[in-house]
């Protein structure tokens, strides 16, 4: 199997996937900008399955570019909301109790998981 | 005078590229095929988007059978009626509009091959409506 075949089936398995998750769309719910993202990508699958060659690496990265500029509103300067990793907190003090400082690490880190994305 | 028209349409670009794959010879085949191929994969998506969701009122979800006989049935007719059906078409269109002389099978068959699966489910109620119209066409060579 050439790696020319290999890749066609990857982008039809890949096609049928969008499909597949195109016919499960709502169009009533749906934002506009998912469906966007996904006939983008569906139509940058399928001329990249008919077109030979660089042709078709274009225009598979071209609808990769679509799609991902399609929800550039959802990273307005950070992860969406849900995604983010919770910030990391470093501590600087002395005691002369030994265990204090893991103390107070583990009690930031429980007060940093209780305020953070749960579900994550 | 002025210089012939360039070919700016698809086919003929799709020409170009499949050349040095297929050969002159069946270049021309075989971009004609690939728009079809390309313009029923457009409109597989959108047909998939139009499907009605009866399925869902049942409490069930699309499933893969029923998209792949969509995917698959479309396919075929897509593949199958396309090119005659342009012909048809373009050459009723020809008589039909005044200045149709320039609409060839060719120009017909993205539109014909993209909206087979795009229409969908919707033929039966498009064909309801336009096929009444079919008697105001002047058939040539019809009944006297």
């Amino acid at each position: 199997m050439t790696v020319e075949t290999l890749t066609a089936y990857c982008i039809l398995a890949a096609w049928l996937v969008v499909a597949y998750r195109v016919a499960l769309l709502d169009l009533k719910r749906t934002r506009p900008a998912v469906i966007f993202q996904h006939l983008v990508v569906g139509i940058a699958l399928a001329a990249a399955l008919i077109a030979p060659g660089a042709w078709g690496k274009l225009a598979l990265s071209f609808g990769v570019l679509l799609m991902f500029l399609a929800s550039t509103h959802r990273w307005p300067g950070a992860a969406p909301e849900g995604t983010r990793r919770p910030a990391t907190v470093q501590f600087h003090f002395t005691s002369d109790d030994p265990r204090a400082a893991e103390r107070v690490q583990a009690a930031a880190r429980s007060a940093i998981r209780a305020t953070s994305n749960r579900g994550n | 005078m002025t210089a012939p028209h360039p070919p700016v349409d698809l086919v003929s670009l799709l020409a170009a590229l499949l050349t040095p794959i297929v050969g002159v010879a069946m270049a021309e085949t075989a971009s004609t095929f690939a728009l079809i191929v390309l313009a029923w994969s457009v409109g597989v998506l959108v047909g998939l988007l139009r499907m009605p969701p009866d399925e869902v009122a049942l409490g069930m979800r699309p499933g893969v059978r029923r998209v792949g006989v969509f995917v698959l049935g479309s396919a075929g007719l897509a593949l199958g009626i396309t090119v005659p059906m342009a012909d048809v078409l373009a050459s009723v269109l020809q008589q039909v509009i005044p200045a149709g002389a320039s609409i060839t099978a060719r120009s017909l068959c993205f539109v014909l091959a993209w909206s087979v699966p795009a229409v969908g489910h919707s033929w039966p109620a498009v064909l309801a409506r336009v096929l009444p119209l079919l008697r105001f066409i002047p058939i040539r060579g019809g009944a006297k």
